[in-house]
């Protein structure tokens, strides 16, 4: 199945084809970004790596932000 | 406190919000570029306590984003922001902590407040702070930038705190690059935050709001 994901660090959109009952996990690994550096967002909600992706999801992969 | 000072705001929250505002007590943790902006628009706003804590001071790289002269150079930052906003507005009762905040003072330095601020630059201390609100049942309204982009939250009691959003992350080694106006923008935000709180006018903004400075892009998203 095709996932859209937005990649905010290139301000960037990417479709993934992506196994189906794959997690958020395997996306990030796929597109070789470390999961402690990032926060995703799938259709529009914080979620955790193990999170389940499903057909016409969207993600949004967001660098974490920590300066004051 | 003058009616005339406040007269703008009083039109919107009326005299029983700006009383509230003067009966108020938020701690700000972190004296930066978020920190000196959050807590000279709450000073100006006639809130009766403020309680700033930060154990650093006051470095020239710092003035390309912080509200210090070259006059406070070495000095600690706390008792520089005091002394800034204690000459915006005399009437705010101040109390400057040279202190890093840890698990072991954490709970004592923001148990007699309202409202935290959690306006830090480091992960690790982030979380501790969160989790002594969450466990106290403080609000927390955090703020966080990195370049020409933020985000910022209000977290209530009963929500996950930080650790929903942060948990399991990783501190970037090195300087976190950063503009003037970003923290600018949100430290503003949660100066508006905690006013919206203490006075109840408007609703909190209990979504992550991603502002990104550099390709123009703002969204709330739940958490």
């Amino acid at each position: 199945m095709k996932v859209k994901i937005f990649l905010e660090k290139e301000n960037s959109q990417k479709i993934l084809e992506v196994p189906k009952n794959q997690t958020i996990e395997y996306v990030l690994k796929k597109l070789k970004i470390n999961p402690q550096t990032v926060i995703v967002v799938k259709n529009g909600e914080v979620v955790t790596e193990q999170e389940t992706i499903r057909e016409k999801d969207e993600l949004k992969i967001l660098s974490v932000k920590l300066g004051g | 406190m003058t009616d005339l000072r406040y007269e703008r705001q009083i039109m919107i929250f009326g005299k029983s919000g700006q009383a509230k505002l003067a009966r108020a007590r938020i701690a700000i943790i972190g004296c930066g570029g978020l920190g000196s902006m959050a807590s000279q628009y709450l000073a100006m706003s006639g809130i009766g306590f403020l309680r700033l804590i930060d154990s650093d001071k006051v470095e020239d790289s710092n003035l390309n984003r912080q509200f210090f002269s070259v006059k406070d150079l070495g000095k600690p930052k706390s008792l520089c922001l005091k002394d800034r906003l204690l000459s915006l507005n005399p009437d705010v009762k101040m109390e400057a902590i040279k202190e890093k905040l840890s698990e072991k003072n954490c709970r004592e330095l923001i148990r007699d407040c309202d409202i935290i601020l959690d306006c830090l630059d480091n992960l690790q201390t982030r979380l501790v702070l969160s989790d002594a609100c969450k466990s106290l049942g403080k609000p927390l309204v955090h703020g966080s930038i990195h370049g020409l982009s933020g985000q910022q939250i209000t977290l209530l009691p009963g929500s996950g705190y930080l650790r929903k959003i942060l948990g399991g992350k990783k501190q970037p080694a090195g300087k976190i690059p950063v503009l003037g106006p970003a923290p600018g923008f949100i430290g503003s935000l949660q100066a508006l935050e905690a006013i919206k709180l203490i006075t109840g006018f408007g609703k909190p903004n209990t979504r992550l709001l991603i502002f990104d400075g550099e390709s123009n892009r703002a969204e709330f998203v739940k958490v």
